[in-house]
């Protein structure tokens, strides 16, 4: 046995190889990854570290230029911008991480149930269809109206959005590794339908799911800041990037700084994680020399 | 002497529709198999040939209950298969195995070859885990695979090593039948042998009875005890193989014998058959052999023959004979 298990090593160790080769043939998910990866570090450990409020006005301060003191210069209450551009990327990573993690598991569960019982299949996906055709901000709004301002009604009405795009992606995956013959072998062992479901299928649509939750999250940011920029997301004293652009139009000739940052930072999450996602479709796509 | 498994009168139709699609009732059937009956008996290799589309793979299929027929009865151990359940057929099908035509395709790549094994012991609660590693461990050798293959994929052995793997899958939970869909067709001839000659060897030592569905009739005449001629989704023609290889009765089975390559220098040309498979919808009439069938006369063309036994096993369905 130890033979077999040196050379089971010796082949770990050269797929390990290639991945490894693989991974650095693909710029865009390194800088994707790291970009993100920053944004997430300082979004966590300076607002923990910083003894700054980032609600604490300072009327002597209103609208100073970036300095050494203020990095992004103050807003029209005083308030130092760095600082609330870092709380707000807690809410926007939060909202967005909280979507993508809620509308795929949500999404998952129903793509693959509809993709192996025909008559739910029928009945979910024409409910996904109908969601589909609403315009996602528009559908955003109308729920934000129905419900109450605040970031956990934000996560729901955007997971409503998002949800149906997933269930058709994983669905799709799921189809195609339904036809599969080592399905029908499983079938002949006499597998259960959930143990098909769940051990065979569900590997299956991982990597789609990984590069669709990517994009998510992207869309969740940039949704929940328009959101909050048009006054129906998160209700206003707190930080969010949504309500710092929000607030910033009032001021724009006179502070134009109040925009840069917080769009800066909007447009940087949302671009690594774009690179992010489509660098991991690349690397999890067998079709462009993937290992399956 | 009972049959294991008995077939009877089974069919699967397939609608289609007019122009307007699925708007109006169908306006006809395609029947993929109709009127198909065989018996498979203890220890016995059945062979089952025909052309691609006759059928045969639905046979198969139907049998190891991956497609429910719309007509029929399979019989096994007093039960209609077709009549059950998911879950009554489940510990039926510790004794009904499948070995697929494409063998890789029929094995999940995410798993190294001993959970692959493992996988059907474990599905039918079978021994705890030592013991269950223990019929791996024998299950390997016995199909001429090494212990070191263990911790392997799949997609990392050669075809023909793959396609024993398949057969190990199969045989782990020690079925009493096996349905073979093609298992060598995609083997070159020297690897389609050994797994021929190894098939023949575990038959023997297993008691195992196998329905051997190829259209290669080489194949199944070196393999068969019995063997089934299929046309156009039933048997044609039924007979032990050394009295079908002597009397072939139907025009069809002639006409699929002489398509075996004879390399005698003198024959070079083989009298082949005419035309393609035609649809055979609802509207279908006569013998299914009739449109290419040379000595086809009005009564074949309007009249299905019987399905009639002529000699002692076999049995035949044309107006010419008996």
């Amino acid at each position: 046995m130890s033979k077999s298990e040196a050379a089971s090593q010796a082949i770990l160790q050269e797929q390990r190889q290639i991945r490894r080769e693989r991974l650095l043939a693909n710029p865009g998910l390194i800088i994707g990854l790291c970009g993100f990866v920053v944004i997430v570090l300082a979004a966590l450990i300076i607002p923990a570290l910083s003894p700054v409020d980032p609600n604490e006005m300072t009327v002597s301060l209103r609208l100073k230029p970036p300095s050494a003191e203020h990095f992004f210069g103050t807003d029209e209450f005083g308030r130092d911008l760095f600082t609330r551009v870092l709380y707000g990327a807690r809410v926007s990573l939060g909202v967005g991480c909280s979507v993508a993690l809620f509308s795929c598991v949500l999404g998952t569960i129903i793509g693959i149930y509809a993709s192996y019982f025909k008559i739910l299949d029928h009945i979910l996906m024409r409910i996904c269809d109908g969601l589909i055709a609403i315009p996602g901000m528009l559908l955003a709004i109308a729920l934000m109206a129905a419900l109450e301002p605040g970031s956990w009604n934000v996560i729901l009405a955007l997971t409503i959005v998002y949800t149906p795009s997933v269930a058709r992606v994983v669905r799709s995956s799921a189809l195609v590794a339904r036809g599969q013959t080592y399905v029908e072998a499983a079938k002949v062992q006499g597998a259960s339908s959930a143990r098909i479901l769940w051990k065979l299928i569900l590997p299956s649509v991982i990597s789609p799911l990984t590069v669709q939750a990517s994009f998510i999250f992207a869309q969740a940011i940039i949704s929940e800041a328009s959101l909050s920029f048009l006054g129906a997301g998160i209700p206003a004293p707190a930080a969010s990037w949504g309500n710092i652009l929000q607030a910033s139009k009032q001021v724009l000739a006179k502070g134009p700084w109040t925009m840069i940052f917080p769009g800066a930072a909007v447009v940087l999450c949302v671009l690594s994680l774009n690179l992010l996602g489509d660098g991991l479709r690349d690397y999890l796509d067998p079709r462009t020399g993937g290992h399956k | 002497m009972t049959p294991l498994l008995e077939v009877k009168d089974l069919q699967k139709r397939y609608p289609i529709y007019g122009p307007l699609g699925k708007l109006f009732p169908p306006k006809t059937h395609m029947n993929a198999v109709s009127g198909m009956s065989l018996q498979l008996y203890e220890g016995e290799t059945y062979g089952l040939v025909g052309e691609s589309g006759c059928g045969k793979t639905t046979t198969g299929r139907a049998i190891v209950g991956l497609m429910k027929p719309d007509g029929g009865e399979i019989w096994y151990q007093g039960q209609d298969l077709t009549k059950l359940s998911d879950q009554e057929f489940r510990p039926l099908r510790r004794d009904i195995q499948m070995v697929f035509q494409d063998p890789l395709s029929s094995l999940n790549p995410r798993q190294r070859i001993g959970a692959l094994l493992e996988e059907p012991l474990i599905i039918q609660k079978l021994g705890d885990a030592a013991s269950r590693r223990q019929q791996v461990m024998e299950i390997l050798t016995k199909v001429g695979l090494a212990a070191e293959h263990y911790f392997r994929y799949p997609h990392e052995l050669s075809g023909g090593q793959v396609q024993r793997l398949g057969i190990a899958r199969a045989l782990i939970i020690r079925p009493r039948l096996i349905v073979c869909d093609e298992p060598v067709s995609a083997l070159d001839v020297s690897i389609q042998a050994q797994i021929l000659n190894m098939l023949t060897t575990l038959q023997r030592e297993m008691n195992l009875s196998l329905l051997f569905i190829s259209h290669d009739i080489g194949v199944v005449r070196y393999l068969s005890h019995r063997i089934g001629v299929m046309y156009l989704g039933t048997l044609v023609e039924e007979a032990d193989t050394a009295s079908l290889f002597d009397h072939p009765l139907h025009p069809y089975t002639r006409a699929l014998f002489s398509s075996i390559p004879d390399f005698s220098p003198q024959k070079r040309t083989v009298a082949s058959l005419q035309g393609e498979l035609p649809v055979r919808t609802d509207e279908f009439q006569g013998c299914v052999f009739h449109t290419r069938c040379p000595h086809a006369t009005d009564l074949c063309r309007t009249t299905a023959p019987t399905y009639k036994t002529v000699a002692e096993g076999h049995k035949v369905a044309c107006h010419l004979q008996g």
